[in-house]
């Protein structure tokens, strides 16, 4: 892979990881899912489908422009049962709810989340509370690192950097990926979160390859 | 993956570059991490061993330590104290207690604050801030005061918090401040006794501290569970020491209870509500053989026989007569009381010869009895044997009655004086709604005032689930609770999406004990006192009800009056405690009993209920009107009701108990029981605790048959106040006619209101019992058919 081509990728890593992070952690406002349909991201993803089915994400981006009050109302409703309510949530997004056979918050896998985050210089905002271990946040991360990759010169640092996403990838994100994936598409109600769903898990796994890939044409 | 898309290596990248260059879209959105913080080290850190406290209401409390790293508990573990160095047994959590990780740190918790949306009791709700949260519930407050007065505000008894700085009592604090609220008396656990026991004896306080139990030739337990229920964290230890020293122990019990197959000799199976009929027969027998104690019926009690009648009471029954039936012509044998509580009469005779000749015995009266429709006069027939024969004011002997003891103080929050005196029985907070400016003295037995001033009409609820599941009638609950034009707000706290808490109007999100501090007192029959240390930050946005309840106080002007300068109960605990300590001399330092976490006072004197009261009848009388034990009451004769209230303990058939005419059309009588894998309806959604134990109903193969119902079969309970769909257990460890359902499941109706969980609550009846006007939750007739 060409050096303007890894920066291409990493230039757009950036973004998706911070888009996945923003509609699982923040949660959908009716202006960004706007802007997400100005932009063609729906076209973009429908472009790209080699699946046999049609693109669910794709199609329920496309649908924004349409939505009624009402349309927005469920798909803020459905953010909130699927991650953020107050009291049973359906779509758990908390590493350590998967790892640990107690199925709790906050345990050593959040612990280790957290202190991946630290090693990295970063911790939670000050303005949010709850687990660090939030696959949002976890995204987030991923942005934020693949965004000083691209600031960074030293070939020794890029590479450290690009070896801790991919370790981040691989030992926290990847292991639960699937079954979060899975939870959420069965119980989200809207076609978004339904799509994403789908998308992110695959996304998470091309991911994977197209790191170690850029890892060794760096070295 | 159904949806799932494909995309090929190329496809990615052209994904990846395309959108490159649309940072913009995320405009000034954060991106939820920050820079750490300066001198925040990315190093691991050591793990820190916190200890802290289980403070539910189940009679025990116990030691829970937090292992904790980086702001997070990675395990647990518990008293680990050698018993040796203390000369104490180790305070140890049970299965409950050792889960708490599992049951707090549930990703399953209320996490913002909410308002009500949907109907009330539906269970929708918006996320607010907690600014908005306390102004609403402080408008509300001033509101109601003054649109009704303060006795229309009502802080519902609630459990769940244990701590000296719990959320109810925070409340109360606050509005006693305030002008006032609507008081009760009682518990759900308790009221029969506490209001019958001290007819007898002048006080509830009956029971010795339970080293005494090492006395004890014979302990006999009606309806009484602790390996279950954990009625102290030591209990278990002291029967099982008492069995080692070679006291047998005798289990009365509908069920044969984890307590009878884990201490007892023997089990002797009886119907629910006839434990007053069987104990008059062992009194009959006591008497008739001449095994009773004259002696000290003559020195220490009135109304026994003719010749200890108070005066002015010549022409009423005695105990003496009862028994052998001298007016109602009934003596009351063996074989009378065979026939309506199912004991053989050769055992009830065998029985009563064994208490009365093995001095010192023990008969403890369980809570579980005084839960029946006729409780009061279960109690106090209880407490008519240890008079009979003696076995008052000893060591290895047992009063009777509620049998409550404590060798040392607890700490205490200070409460103001409530202005407003009017007060209702615990359990009749449904009736306050619902007609409370018709409630008198004499029909409700409210106290403080004839009659009360105002219906409830803001409902104060925090840390408990009284609100609905844990009171009579749920389905009736829900009816009235619905209703917005009657109680008019209503406020919850809690962890959980409970039952009550789908009632509030604004629902807040409370800390666990591993999020918050206080000072825990010890238990039942208990000698130690527990610091609950923080081990990390609350979760999400929960805040422990002190604070909160600090911003209402703000909001009402009495801030500084709540608070007396103290931001949060980290300032409050040492002061109480150095309160307690002024009394209690052996305490430690405040810091060195923080950092242990316990402290476990030496045990150096035997606690006896009226021991002075025995040994100098005349310096110290009994706090009865008469100054002795009062068989015969006269303050229960003045209710002039002689056949609910009697003067003299007698056996009075309970509605819905076997008597019942009901019970042609509902044959089964159903109880509940306190199960080893709840604290009430705590812990009810630990998945755990359902694998231990699951919610099931015990019914014997007798009645199982009868209905061609087998093992794990789920069945409909039903009667005319509701339905319940629960799994069976066909068990010979209870006896035909008698249903069981552990209580304490959360109450789940579905579109036809039939509860899917298996609540006994939506079975159980709103009449309270005549005297304390308290809750007969075990009193149920029921039919039961396979779905």
């Amino acid at each position: 892979m060409q050096q303007k081509e890894i920066d291409g990728v990493l230039q757009g890593r950036v973004w998706w990881y911070r888009f996945l992070g923003h509609v699982l952690y923040d949660g959908p406002s009716r202006e960004f899912m706007l802007r997400l349909s100005e932009m063609g991201l729906a076209e973009l993803i429908a472009s790209q489908n080699e699946g046999r089915q049609k693109s669910l994400l794709s199609a329920a981006i496309m649908k924004f422009e349409q939505y009624e009050e009402c349309d927005w109302q469920s798909l803020k409703e459905d953010h909130a049962r699927l991650f953020t309510n107050s009291g049973r949530i359906l779509a758990y997004p908390w590493e350590s709810v998967y790892r640990n056979r107690e199925h709790v918050l906050y345990d050593e896998h959040t612990l280790a989340v957290q202190q991946f985050y630290a090693a990295w210089g970063m911790q939670l905002a000050s303005q949010n509370r709850g687990p660090a271990d939030h696959i949002g946040l976890a995204c987030m991360f991923l942005s934020e690192l693949s965004q000083r990759m691209i600031e960074e010169a030293d070939r020794e640092k890029r590479n450290k950097c690009l070896a801790a996403q991919q370790e981040f990838l691989q030992e926290h994100i990847l292991t639960y990926a699937e079954k979060f994936c899975d939870l959420l598409e069965k119980e989200a109600r809207t076609d978004f979160y339904r799509g994403l769903a789908g998308f992110m898990h695959v996304y998470f796994q091309c991911d994977e390859k197209v790191l170690a890939e850029i890892l060794s044409a760096e070295k | 993956m159904e949806s799932k898309w494909n995309i090929s290596r190329r496809g990615f990248l052209k994904l990846c570059t395309a959108v490159g260059g649309s940072l913009a879209i995320f405009g000034s959105a954060k991106i939820g991490l920050q820079k750490l913080q300066a001198g925040a080290a990315a190093k691991e850190s050591e793990m820190e061993i916190i200890p802290t406290v289980g403070r539910n209401n189940c009679g025990g409390r116990c030691v829970i330590k937090s292992y904790v790293q980086d702001g997070t508990v990675v395990r647990l573990g518990t008293d680990d104290e050698p018993e040796s160095l203390y000369h104490f047994p180790q305070v140890r959590a049970c299965l409950r207690g050792r889960s708490y990780r599992k049951t707090f740190l549930s990703p399953d918790r209320l996490k913002y604050p909410m308002k009500r949306v949907g109907e009330r009791g539906e269970g929708k709700f918006e996320r607010i801030s907690w600014e908005e949260a306390v102004a609403t519930i402080a408008k509300e407050t001033k509101r109601i005061k003054e649109q009704y007065g303060p006795s229309a505000r009502y802080v519902q008894y609630a459990s769940g918090n244990q701590g000296v700085f719990r959320g109810d009592a925070c409340m109360r604090r606050l509005l006693a401040l305030d002008g006032g609220y609507l008081n009760f008396y009682g518990s759900y656990s308790t009221i029969c006794t506490s209001v019958a026991t001290p007819y007898t004896y002048g006080v509830s306080n009956t029971g010795n501290s339970p080293d005494c139990f090492m006395d004890s030739k014979l302990i006999l337990m009606f309806s009484f569970n602790p390996a279950e229920m954990i009625h102290g964290s030591l209990t278990t230890y002291h029967f099982k020491e008492a069995k080692n020293n070679g006291a047998r122990i005798i289990v009365i019990d509908p069920r044969c209870s984890d307590t009878v197959t884990a201490l007892a000799d023997e089990w002797i199976a009886i119907r629910p509500t006839t434990d007053g009929a069987m104990l008059a027969a062992m009194a009959y027998v006591i008497l008739t053989q001449n095994l009773l104690d004259r002696g000290f019926l003559d020195t220490y009690c009135i109304g026994f026989d003719r010749a200890h009648m108070p005066a002015g009471f010549d022409n009423d029954e005695t105990v003496e007569e009862y028994l052998l039936g001298t007016y109602d012509g009934i003596p009351k044998t063996p074989e009378w009381a065979e026939k309506i509580c199912g004991v053989p009469h050769s055992r009830i005779r065998q029985l009563a010869v064994e208490y009365a000749t093995a001095k010192p015995a023990a008969m403890i009266q369980g809570w579980g009895m005084q839960r029946q429709a006729n409780a009061e006069q279960a109690v106090r027939m209880g407490t008519l044997l240890p008079a009979m024969t003696g076995n008052i004011g000893m060591s290895g002997g047992w009063a009777a009655g509620q049998g409550t003891s404590s060798r040392h103080a607890g700490a205490s929050f200070p409460l103001p004086k409530n202005p407003v005196k009017d007060t209702i029985s615990v359990f009749l907070w449904t009736d306050a709604i619902v007609r409370g400016k018709q409630m008198t003295k004499q029909a409700d037995h409210i106290r403080g005032v004839d009659k009360l001033s105002q219906d409830i009409k803001i409902i104060y609820n925090i840390a408990g689930n009284t609100l609905i599941n844990q009171h009579s009638d749920c389905n009736r609950t829900a009816e009235i609770l619905r209703d917005t034009d009657k109680v008019e707000f209503i406020v919850v706290s809690d962890f959980f999406m409970t039952p009550s808490a789908k009632f509030a109007d604004i629902l807040l999100p409370s800390t666990t004990m591993f999020e918050s501090e206080d000072i825990v007192n010890c238990g039942n029959w208990s000698d130690y006192i527990t610091y609950c240390n923080k081990s990390i930050e609350p979760m999400f946005e929960s805040r422990p009800d002190y604070d909160w309840i600090l911003d209402v106080a703000d909001q009402l002007g009495l801030k500084t009056a709540f608070s007396e300068g103290h931001d949060s109960i980290g300032e409050w605990t040492p002061i109480v405690y150095e309160k307690l300590r002024q009394k209690e001399k052996e305490l430690p330092p405040f810091d060195e009993f923080k950092k242990r976490g316990i402290f476990k006072y030496p045990i150096k004197k035997k606690l006896i209920a009226f021991e002075q009261e025995i040994k100098d009848p005349a310096g110290h009388p009994f706090k009865t009107p008469s100054g002795k034990i009062e068989l015969f009451s006269s303050r229960l004769r003045d209710f002039n009701e002689p056949v609910e209230i009697p003067a003299i303990p007698k056996y009075v058939p309970a509605f819905e108990g076997p008597e019942d005419p009901l019970i042609e059309k509902y044959p089964l009588q159903c109880m509940g029981w306190h199960y080893k894998r709840r604290c009430h309806s705590m812990h009810d959604n630990n998945p755990w605790m359902e694998e231990a134990a699951r919610q099931e109903m015990w019914m014997n193969p007798v009645d199982a048959q009868k209905r061609g119902i087998g093992n794990d079969d789920v069945v409909e309970v039903f009667n005319d106040r509701g339905k319940v769909h629960i799994p069976v257990h066909v068990t010979q460890r209870v006896i035909p006619g008698v249903v069981a359902i552990p209580q304490g499941a959360w109450y789940t109706p579905d579109k036809d209101g039939v509860d899917t969980r298996g609540n006994i609550n939506t079975l159980t009846t709103q009449r309270p019992t005549a005297l304390a006007k308290g809750n007969p939750q075990h009193t149920n007739l029921v039919e039961v058919r396979k779905v």
